[in-house]
């Protein structure tokens, strides 16, 4: 998965770098980029909510858990936006700029499609940051579960909580865990769209 | 706004269509890999669009170094309200009731 992100983000980096803006068919596909980018997002929408809908054991989960819960999914995204408003003030963006692209929670797939909107160079921002928070977060999930805390790591890579990390949690941390862990990402998940409200499209 | 309650209305309508159109057993691996061709597509896209963007690829050192100060701040800052979150709750480090 990971090599396939790579591979399409630079070969559009290179396409859009060196070939696109040569070409005939540039001012046409500009035109249209912005609804075909709308299109494609809305389908990816519509089956990750198919996915979901199908999945019969954690729904089963959610309902013995309880709505205690959502209050570690809550903490962790007052925190990302906390905290990304902090940094904001050591770095060249605004606070609000800085809660954008965290408000992408790891999803490089999403926040920066909506950010494209408002900045490129925001977009740009936002698809690195949040690469970079889910390949880490993912990655420090066993070197840190027990040092911080099971569920603290849950909160780590965002979305992916809820999906690719499962197996990986279940075994750096606890079975138990593995429903909040579906939580965390799931409540990160719902909040994503919100990206374009904290930026003001 | 718009963009928002769209995202919102598309999802919940698969999620919909996932739990009720669709028969439990049915094998649907070729959505798997239609996700897959969506997030390539999606990321070629973007990569265009910034990759065409020459404020962007003049400055792509200093976008890396906010981009990488972002995630440290957003890293450290979830983990550390879960904290404070797990503390009020009197869940021990392992999940579990401590008191």
């Amino acid at each position: 998965m990971s090599k396939a992100i790579i591979i399409s983000v630079v070969c559009g980096i290179a396409a859009g770098y060196l070939i696109l803006p040569k070409t005939a068919i540039y001012t046409s596909y500009s035109q249209v980029s912005g609804k075909l980018i709308i299109v494609l997002l809305c389908l990816l929408l519509f089956i990750i909510g198919i996915n979901l809908g199908r999945d019969e054991r954690m729904l089963k989960n959610l309902k013995n858990v309880g709505l205690g819960i959502l209050v570690f999914p809550i903490a962790a995204i007052f925190g990302t936006l906390l905290f990304t408003a902090a940094a904001s003030l050591f770095l060249p963006i605004t606070a609000r700029e800085a809660m954008a692209c965290g408000c992408g929670f790891g999803w490089y797939s999403f926040a920066p499609v909506i950010l494209l909107e408002y900045s490129p160079t925001i977009s740009a921002m936002a698809f690195l940051m949040n690469v970079i928070r889910e390949l880490a977060g993912i990655a420090l999930i066993p070197v840190l579960a027990s040092k911080i805390g099971y569920v603290e790591v849950t909160s780590l890579p965002g979305v992916a909580a809820m999906d690719v990390c499962l197996p990986l949690v279940e075994k750096a941390t606890d079975s138990s865990i593995v429903v909040i862990s579906f939580v965390m990402g799931a409540g990160m998940c719902v909040t994503v769209p919100l990206t374009g409200i904290i930026a003001g499209i | 706004m718009n963009m928002v309650f769209l995202c919102f209305t598309i999802g919940i309508l698969g999620f919909i269509v996932g739990r009720k159109a669709i028969p439990k057993d049915k094998d649907l691996k070729w959505i798997d890999k239609l996700l897959m061709v969506l997030v390539v597509a999606l990321l070629f896209i973007l990569g265009a669009e910034i990759g065409s963007d020459e404020n962007i690829v003049s400055s792509i050192g200093s976008i890396g170094l906010v981009s990488l100060t972002l995630a440290v701040f957003a890293l450290a800052g979830s983990a550390a309200m879960v904290t404070v979150a797990r503390k009020a709750l009197g869940i021990d480090k392992r999940g579990k009731k401590s008191r």
